[in-house]
């Protein structure tokens, strides 16, 4: 299997099982991690995911479930270390790794953009990703919400914005030192 | 011992005693048991939230700001170094304490009703810290560091520090 073909496979898996949770007012649908799908072996991942493969997960990013008859690959899908996988089988004083930040990618694995936040957990603190104002199957905001039990407690992330011309997810007023969603350079 | 390696010696006991003092009088107040330390240095301090006290400390030209990476050495050389975060409710602040970094993390705390051990994460400097609230890595008589009362990186980046010049 082609590594393009491997994609859409995995992706219409991950479509076919991820249905997203309508959570929020108007169109706005949260990412529900437990739907999320390991990623087939076939697929090719970003390098720097690789040496955390078997703990990748791939959420589609869509506004309705999928029709059980007419599976649909979702445009935008998330790669993502589920660090909870990752720590599964180690020992429970392992160190934290500097994991890579999710990435979005769509339906041939190009980088759309980055989540400047693990998902769904980065310890102590879990991220909820909520999917809005959809056009044609593309969502054109990703908010993002950082539950915390610590110190300043909750908190909101800038918002990700679908531009068209570049093709690309980016933050609004974000300086460039700030911003960590750009995709890695290839 | 040389005058200069018994001073230090000194200082570091002063912020030690002081940090351990505010620690054990204020354990669920940060802006309390930071105020008690100041006391030690400046006297005339008056209480300020938390908010307050990182307003305060922005326009005095006694508080110089000082990067995360230099307030261990300066709190192992005797030097009273104030970190906090203001936020749009409750900041916190806390009192760099003097001691070696150490790693970040390996205490438990409850996620989802049960218990969990934050993995451990890079090196910092110890803290004295006190709050209201549960969050385990916001109490630290230098047994946590200056990363566990945020426990994450984007906010830990946004905390500011400051010297106290004499």
């Amino acid at each position: 299997m082609s590594a393009f073909a491997g994609w859409r496979a995995c992706f219409a898996a991950a479509s076919f099982l991820v249905a997203a949770c309508a959570a929020q007012a108007h169109d706005f649908v949260n990412i529900p991690p437990a739907l999320c799908v390991p990623v087939d072996r076939s697929v090719g991942l970003p390098a720097e995911m690789e040496p955390y493969r078997a703990a990748v997960r791939i959420c589609a990013i869509a506004q309705q479930p999928p029709s059980v008859a007419a599976p649909v690959a979702a445009k935008v899908n998330l790669l993502s270390v589920f660090t909870d996988d990752y720590y599964k089988t180690l020992p429970a004083d392992a160190a934290w790794r500097d994991f890579p930040l999710p990435m979005l990618v769509d339906a041939t694995g190009r980088c759309l953009g980055r989540i400047p936040h693990l998902f769904p957990v980065d310890p102590p603190q879990e991220l909820t990703i909520s999917a809005g104002r959809w056009q044609r199957g593309t969502p054109h905001e990703l908010r993002l919400k950082v539950q915390s039990p610590a110190v300043g407690g909750d908190s909101t992330l800038p918002s990700l914005h679908w531009n068209p011309r570049k093709g690309t997810y980016t933050p609004k007023n974000t300086t460039p030192s700030q911003d960590k969603t750009s995709c890695p350079q290839t | 011992m040389p005058t200069d390696v018994a001073e230090t010696a000194q200082s570091v006991s002063k912020l030690k005693q002081a940090c351990d003092a505010a620690y054990a009088l204020y354990p669920n107040s940060c802006s309390h048991a930071v105020w008690h330390v100041i006391k030690q240095y400046l006297p005339n301090q008056a209480w300020m939230s938390a908010n307050a006290l990182v307003e305060h400390m922005r326009g005095q030209a006694h508080w110089k700001i000082v990067p995360a990476g230099q307030v261990g050495r300066l709190a192992r050389e005797g030097v009273l170094v104030v970190g906090g975060k203001s936020e749009a409710t409750n900041g916190h602040v806390i009192v760099v304490y003097p001691g070696p970094d150490t790693t970040a993390g390996g205490y438990s705390y409850t996620r989802d009703g049960k218990a969990e051990t934050l993995r451990t994460r890079g090196s910092y400097a110890p803290a004295m810290s006190t709050s209201l609230g549960s969050w385990p890595g916001a109490k630290s008589r230098g047994d946590k560091t200056i990363w566990d009362p945020w426990a994450n990186d984007a906010k830990f980046a946004q905390v500011t520090f400051w010297q106290l010049v004499q």
